[in-house]
């Protein structure tokens, strides 16, 4: 029985001097044979999430435990060995290495681990031969389809049986009839004895999970009147990586949108005047916001749900 | 392993460019070694023909062959009246142009036992007759006019150089004694057959032939160094070539080698990989090195002798350039993070 479980897991990177947080204190319970989506757009963390499942990565806190191992204090040849047995990856553009035949990569994970060549070869025949590529064992993966390369990536991601199998936007590189083949192999690895997490901004494979963990929340609308805030000197009205859900307008005095940096520094974007509004891209994305939004001077602001922020004739202006 | 060989098959036509430009380089850097053997090895050639026990010189003078003091013929029977001495006879070393061709002449006795072995012909009976060395590129029986005289080749010796190839002509000690020093009777050295039982006086000197060569080999000093010098600058050269190659394959299998890493390779077996590859071209170019100068050695106009040595410790030295120049690509593919496999 495989499980998978994280613990206010979160991953906090530097991207061009910014401190970025794309997965924040993220629980789950992963179970055996389960089908796993990680749904979400570009940018939400999916791919981030992924590299730290596959030991790519390691958290800045939290833990991941695979059947109660916890991942994230592997190090060193342990770190290798959990690479190289539990966890098998099919990677976004396939990643084969080009100078190697389909046969050949289906066994770098195999004599990776010392397997006896004519073992690996047999093995590596025998799962080719399965996704129905015995006729091309022999090419190098410039001269198969994108389907083929794809059953290729996840033959050698099942080489070594692993209990955990990831799968990066498996079907980006795919066109339609390549899609359905792969989707029905990827609805087939999810067996007793295996955990298969897909991270996608697909939707169509939605309906074969057998759980969906949107990486994006979907803000649910805000609804209700304008709300007016007042704010004192210095005071945060939201801070960077927050979730956002209203628009905002300045009625009186200034108030400072300052990104965090990675260093601890800040650095100022922009100071907003009366009249003017900010924060309308987190909502309209849903993603988290960008900056931190404090007062420079005692402020008042007024705070609008996305939808009364639209039909307003102040969203169809330039912010301020 | 498997995988740094396919990946060489892969990349053939560029792994073949580099390993033909470093063979070429490693073909340059042996012929000159083949240079600096020949400078030493023509003059232990010629010194050790002679079989003499000793060579007696001016106090003082650098060698036989290369000082400028010359000592008087009265020497001879001073020489031989000492007790330990069997034989003595004169050598007058000179240098000149055989019809524009540069030549080393020695002045000899010929019916002494310090005679050179021939290649072919006899030694000279009559005035005005001379051994020369085949490197003069003429035959048994031609002429040349050497200072304002005619002079007629009787017999050939092989390998009889110095002085950077210069040929040398084998004259009688009179001939040259009357053409060069216009019969002043002196000698450059007097070569001896065993040794004095007791100390010469202060104003001679006795070289054994180690010294000799030695002696020989000083002008043409700055000439090897200047070789080595160049020589070093062509294994760099090589080396850059290597690391060149070796780094840029790394950049372009920056994917690769993180895909490598997120499947459990070590970094071990991945730098093993690209170590196999630098010594594959390394050996490859060794290969052609020695083709290259097998080839090309004979038609330099300089004496070209490809020491044995030189060649088996080749290989050595290529891999040795191999894996130093691999340092730099191994330190950036050890520096790849495997989470790059990730992403489109």
């Amino acid at each position: 029985m495989t499980t998978l479980t994280l613990r206010n897991v979160t991953i906090e990177y530097t991207s061009g001097g910014y401190s970025v947080r794309p997965i924040d204190g993220l629980d789950l319970d992963l179970h055996d044979g389960q089908l796993v989506l990680l749904l979400g757009a570009s940018g939400c963390g999916k791919t981030t999430l992924l590299s730290a499942l596959a030991s790519l990565l390691r958290p800045s806190a939290g833990s991941i435990e695979l059947d109660g191992t916890d991942v994230t204090k592997l190090s060193g040849a342990q770190l290798r060995e959990h690479r190289q047995r539990r966890v098998g990856v099919v990677f976004q553009a396939f990643n084969l290495l080009p100078s190697l035949t389909a046969l050949e990569n289906v066994m770098v994970p195999l004599r990776s681990v010392r397997t006896p060549r004519k073992a690996a070869r047999e093995k590596a025949v025998e799962l080719l031969s399965d996704l129905g590529l015995s006729e091309r064992l022999h090419h190098r993966s410039g001269d198969l389809s994108g389907g083929q390369q794809q059953r290729v990536a996840i033959a050698r991601a099942l080489a070594l049986d692993p209990p955990l199998i990831l799968a990066d936007e498996p079907t980006a590189h795919l066109d339609f009839i390549a899609v359905e083949g792969v989707l029905e192999l990827v609805r087939r690895l999810a067996s007793p004895g295996r955990i298969v997490v897909i991270s996608t901004h697909d939707e169509r494979l939605v309906p074969l999970a057998d759980r969906v963990i949107e990486l994006t929340p979907r803000t649910i609308a805000r609804s209700g009147p304008p709300e007016r805030i007042e704010l004192v000197a210095g005071q945060v009205l939201f801070r960077q990586g927050d979730k956002g859900e209203v628009v905002y307008v300045v009625e009186s005095g200034q108030v400072e949108i300052v990104r965090e940096l990675a260093d601890g520094g800040h650095e100022v974007v922009n100071v907003v005047q009366p009249g003017s509004y900010f924060g309308e891209l987190s909502p309209m994305l849903g993603t988290p916001r960008s900056a931190t939004a404090r007062a420079l001077a005692d402020a008042a602001v007024t705070a609008y749900s996305l939808g009364d922020f639209r039909s307003s004739s102040l969203g169809r202006r330039p912010p301020g | 392993m498997l995988i740094a060989l396919r990946d060489l098959q892969f990349r053939r036509r560029r792994f073949a460019i580099s390993t033909v430009a470093v063979g070429v380089v490693f073909g340059i850097a042996l012929l000159l070694s083949g240079l600096s053997a020949a400078f030493g090895n023509e003059a232990e050639r010629v010194v050790q023909s002679f079989g003499a026990d000793g060579w007696v010189i001016g106090a003082g003078t650098s060698g036989p062959f290369t000082g400028s003091k010359l000592l008087p013929a009265t020497v001879e029977d001073d020489l031989a009246a000492r007790p330990g001495i069997t034989e003595v006879a004169p050598m007058l070393a000179s240098s000149g142009a055989a019809d524009d061709v540069n030549i080393n002449l020695l002045g000899i006795e010929f019916d002494s036992s310090f005679v050179p072995e021939l290649k072919d012909g006899r030694f000279p009976s009559a005035t005005k007759e001379v051994v020369v060395d085949a490197a003069l590129g003429r035959g048994i029986g031609d002429t040349f006019e050497l200072a304002g005289t005619t002079w007629t080749i009787v017999g050939r010796t092989e390998g009889q150089r110095y002085f950077a190839g210069v040929p040398v002509v084998f004259a009688a000690y009179t001939d040259v004694r009357d053409v060069q020093l216009e019969g002043i009777p002196a000698a450059s050295a007097f070569l001896i057959r065993g040794l004095p039982d007791a100390a010469l006086p202060e104003t001679l000197e006795i070289m054994d032939d180690a010294a000799t060569i030695e002696s020989l080999s000083t002008p043409l000093k700055s000439a090897v160094q200047t070789i080595d010098a160049v020589r070093v600058l062509l294994w760099i050269v090589a080396a850059g070539i290597i690391g060149s190659i070796v780094y840029l394959t790394v950049l372009e299998r920056i994917r690769d080698i993180a895909v490598l890493k997120a499947v459990g390779s070590s970094n071990a077996s991945i730098l093993a990989g690209l170590l196999v590859q630098a010594a594959v071209i390394a050996l490859a170019a060794t290969v052609i090195a020695i083709v290259v100068a097998t080839v090309l050695g004979p038609g330099f106009p300089m004496a070209v002798e490809l020491p044995s040595s030189a060649i088996l410790m080749l290989p050595v030295v290529a891999l040795v350039i191999a894996a130093l120049a691999s340092l730099v690509g191994i330190r950036r593919a050890v520096g790849i993070d495997p989470a790059l496999a990730f992403g489109g």
